[in-house]
């Protein structure tokens, strides 16, 4: 006969880690934690080691301490392990606290953790929370299973099921919310969170029902769902945030920033809440306030996972501005310390840092800084290469390199040709320097280029000659590899070479080249993905064919 | 005043030792201490001997009684000189309250089963409300302690909504209230004064709590009644 309680058997295959730095703490929290039947405890003594642990093994409960001493708090070790995907929606993450101060009021972070716990407790507090938290999680597992698969509309789907039967609605519903926006699904969230709202009273529903019409451009509808928010509850943070965003939309910049530093008022601890703060003063040209907030960002930033390099050049540039050179790059200096592994953070110092010596009249150290910041466009991932190409061209121009910024601007034209907004972009920049006439030029002279190649390479589609069709769309894409209309053409037609032939592994592999170009300029649409799904089944069936 | 570096850094004293800070820098580890504490005591007592009469675990049964005692008058102490020193203020968040009260039967099942007290709470399952959790809760276990002191069979958890307020209740099926402790808590906060004993620390924490809880221009308040179970006490929370 099986003796053991509920606990001790759900608990039994539980992998849990315990996190303090009081060696006593731990023992006792571990101690208690094999009473109630966990058989595989883990310590850390501070949050690196615990995060090195989570990458090791996948914890299903985490007990950790809000005070680490020197180094990451739980926050932050909660921050970087949702941020690096080390705890999935099936890990019960309990955050212990001496005391209740942390600025965790109604969501006023990012990330919250599943409970809180306050010591000193005992074993009889400890028991029912994780009976409660396991119950919770259970239901969960298939879910988070089918989430790290990437399969979010069949995670949504079980969860419709699951809460027929469940005693834990409103939280799967919760899930359910912030999966149908990861797909992106506003209008089905906006109708079912109405659902939601006339049966369960819970804040996050309605912000969820503004941020959703806030995606579909209703910035009015946003506006006033967001305000009633923070009538009904005045410290729901999260609720500023988005009203923030909605008045940017909306063009109102200065109330943008007031409601902002309300926000930040309440909850000063947050760094993506400082750094949109000084984002957003210094483009209402408040130097002070963008000053104090930035070096709030920067300063939370300290061991958080969350940090960037944009409050730090951020500051540098608000230190510029107000004739403190020499502290900016005080500044500048001590992000390319701390970001020496991201070239896009280097990227960005390296700019700010030449633009900088430029102001100071140092024309050779400002050219010798860019040419260093050149260098790291080639390995910067995502969407900013032509906001980054157009703004190192518009840097070259500042500093009389001319030719550098004319080919620099023609490259983005090319790889750009169909976007009005990038070429509106190089435009601009060629308009400050009074060259207007010339920007025209270039822009039209290059954007034809790339009509008429893109055209002949459709016209040979249409007429048969696939072998011809490729061959210019491959080339032209060599010329412009950001250029997404000729990396689709040229995926496409590979793709319907590969259909044809037998031998067809090359077509394939470079098919999913032109894609991946596609995929790193950030631009996925509809066609992207049909090409995707595609590539997807012949490369299946090669597979079937070559095991079969 | 923020980590526990106290060890590494050296103190300024001015003329008078600043015993907020040195309040704020010693919390952690008091804390810490407690917890280890209770948890070994909790470990002796169920390593001790056989039966309930058994000397040895009636003495430790006390010890385990008295350390929970000074732990939870400690804790209450320090809240309210931070409340009085103004380096507290609230944190409420959206609580689900049929778990509320369901985590503080959990808590107390031990104690209750120890006197042979049936102890239930009666919630519906999807109310919620804004409120500071962890000082509400030991508001909670204090009546409950008190409860448990004077009931005869039963003691009662219950939540309701009334007058835009949400209720959250403890009532026993004991003799009641007595005249004085009635007189004294008079239904107003602030009105109430510290009695003898621990009842009278337990309940100015509470009620310095309950009023801290505000919305709009209504504040929380405390009633005390004996229209509990068969005329026994009934303690009563309002939270605006």
């Amino acid at each position: 006969m099986d003796f053991r309680t509920p606990l001790e058997r759900a608990l039994e295959h539980k992998k849990v880690l315990v996190v303090d730095d009081y060696l006593d703490v731990r023992k006792s929290m571990r101690k208690m934690m094999e009473q109630f039947g966990a058989r595989h405890v883990d310590e850390a003594a501070n949050g690196e080691k615990a995060l090195d642990l989570m990458r090791q093994h996948e914890y299903d409960i985490i007990l950790c301490d809000y005070n680490l001493g020197d180094g990451k708090d739980g926050q932050q070790v909660l921050e970087e392990a949702k941020l690096t995907d080390l705890i999935s929606y099936s890990c019960a993450y309990m955050m212990v606290t001496a005391e209740n101060n942390m600025g965790m009021v109604m969501g006023a972070i990012e990330y919250m953790p599943d409970d809180y716990l306050q010591k000193p407790f005992t074993r009889e507090v400890l028991k029912p929370r994780i009976e409660r938290l396991l119950k919770k999680k259970s239901e969960l597992v298939p879910v988070s299973k089918l989430v790290k698969q990437g399969d979010i509309s069949k995670a949504i789907a079980l969860i419709n099921e699951l809460v027929k039967t469940s005693n834990n609605v409103v939280e799967l519903l919760r899930i359910k919310t912030e999966l149908s926006f990861r797909l992106e699904a506003y209008v089905e969230v906006k109708e079912f969170l109405h659902e939601v709202m006339e049966k369960h009273n819970v804040p996050w529903a309605k912000l969820g029902l503004g941020k959703a019409h806030y995606y579909l451009g209703e910035y009015d509808d946003a506006f006033r769902i967001f305000l009633e928010l923070i009538g009904e509850n005045h410290l729901y943070v999260h609720a500023y945030d988005w009203l923030a965003s909605t008045f940017r939309e909306m063009d109102r910049n200065e109330e943008a920033q007031e409601v902002l530093m309300a926000g930040a008022a309440r909850s000063p601890k947050s760094i993506l809440r400082q750094r949109s703060l000084g984002e957003l003063a210094y483009e209402n040209k408040d130097m002070d306030v963008a000053s104090k907030s930035f070096r709030a960002a920067v300063s939370f930033g300290n061991n958080s996972a969350l940090r960037k390099a944009d409050e730090f050049t951020g500051l540098a540039k608000v230190l510029s501005n107000m004739g403190l050179e020499t502290d900016a790059l005080k500044v500048i200096s001590n992000a390319t310390r701390v970001f020496k592994e991201s070239p896009e953070a280097l990227f960005q110092t390296g700019m700010i840092k030449s633009a900088i010596y430029h102001k100071q009249g140092l024309k050779d150290a400002a050219k010798d800084v860019l040419a260093d910041a050149q260098k790291h466009i080639q390995n910067i991932e995502g969407k900013s290469m032509a906001d980054a190409a157009t703004e190192l061209a518009d840097m070259c121009m500042d500093l009389g390199a001319k030719d550098s910024a004319v080919e620099l601007l023609a490259q983005v034209v090319r790889n750009n040709h169909e976007d009005p907004n990038a070429l509106g972009k190089v435009q601009d920049i060629f308009n400050k320097v009074g060259l207007g006439e010339e920007g025209e030029r270039l822009i039209e002279e290059n954007s034809k280029q790339m009509t008429l190649l893109n055209n002949k390479g459709v016209q040979m589609v249409k007429d048969g000659q696939l072998n011809e069709a490729v061959s210019v769309f491959v080339k032209a894409a060599k010329g412009a590899p950001e250029n997404v209309t000729i990396n689709l053409n040229a995926a496409q037609s590979l793709l319907m070479l590969a259909e044809q032939e037998k031998d067809n592994a090359l077509y394939l592999k470079k098919a999913k080249e032109h894609l991946d170009n596609v995929k790193s300029v950030g631009a996925r649409s509809e066609k992207y993905s049909k090409l995707l799904l595609m590539y997807e089944g012949m490369t299946v069936d090669q597979g079937n064919a070559a095991t079969g | 005043m923020k980590t526990r570096a106290a060890n590494s850094e050296s103190f300024q004293f001015d003329n008078k030792i600043d015993i907020a800070t040195l309040l704020a820098s010693s919390i952690h580890d008091i804390k810490n201490s407690l917890g280890v504490l209770l948890h070994d005591i909790d470990d002796l007592a169920d390593a001790s001997g056989p039966g309930p009469d058994d000397p040895q675990k009636q003495k430790l049964s006390r010890l385990r009684n008295n350390a929970r005692s000074i732990s939870t008058q400690l804790i209450q102490l320090l809240t309210l000189y931070r409340f009085e020193n103004g380096s507290y203020s609230l944190h409420p968040s959206h609580v689900n309250i049929s778990e509320f009260l369901e985590d503080r039967q959990a808590e107390k099942r031990t104690h209750a089963d120890q006197l042979n007290i049936i102890l239930e709470y009666n919630c519906a399952p999807d109310l919620y409300w804004n409120m500071d959790r962890e000082l509400v809760a030991s508001v909670i276990n204090n009546a409950i302690d008190n409860a448990l002191r004077y009931a005869v069979n039963t003691v009662r958890l219950e939540a309701h909504i009334e007058d835009e307020g949400l209720i959250l209740e403890v009532i026993d099926d004991g003799s009641g209230f007595s005249d004085d402790v009635l007189g004294a808590v008079s239904g107003n906060s602030g009105e109430i004064g510290i009695g003898s004993g621990d009842t009278g620390l337990g309940i100015f924490f509470s009620s310095e709590v309950v009023r801290r809880h505000m919305n709009a221009d209504r504040c929380g308040h405390i009633r005390l009644s004996n229209d509990g179970i068969n005329h026994g006490a009934r303690f009563s929370v309002y939270i605006p």
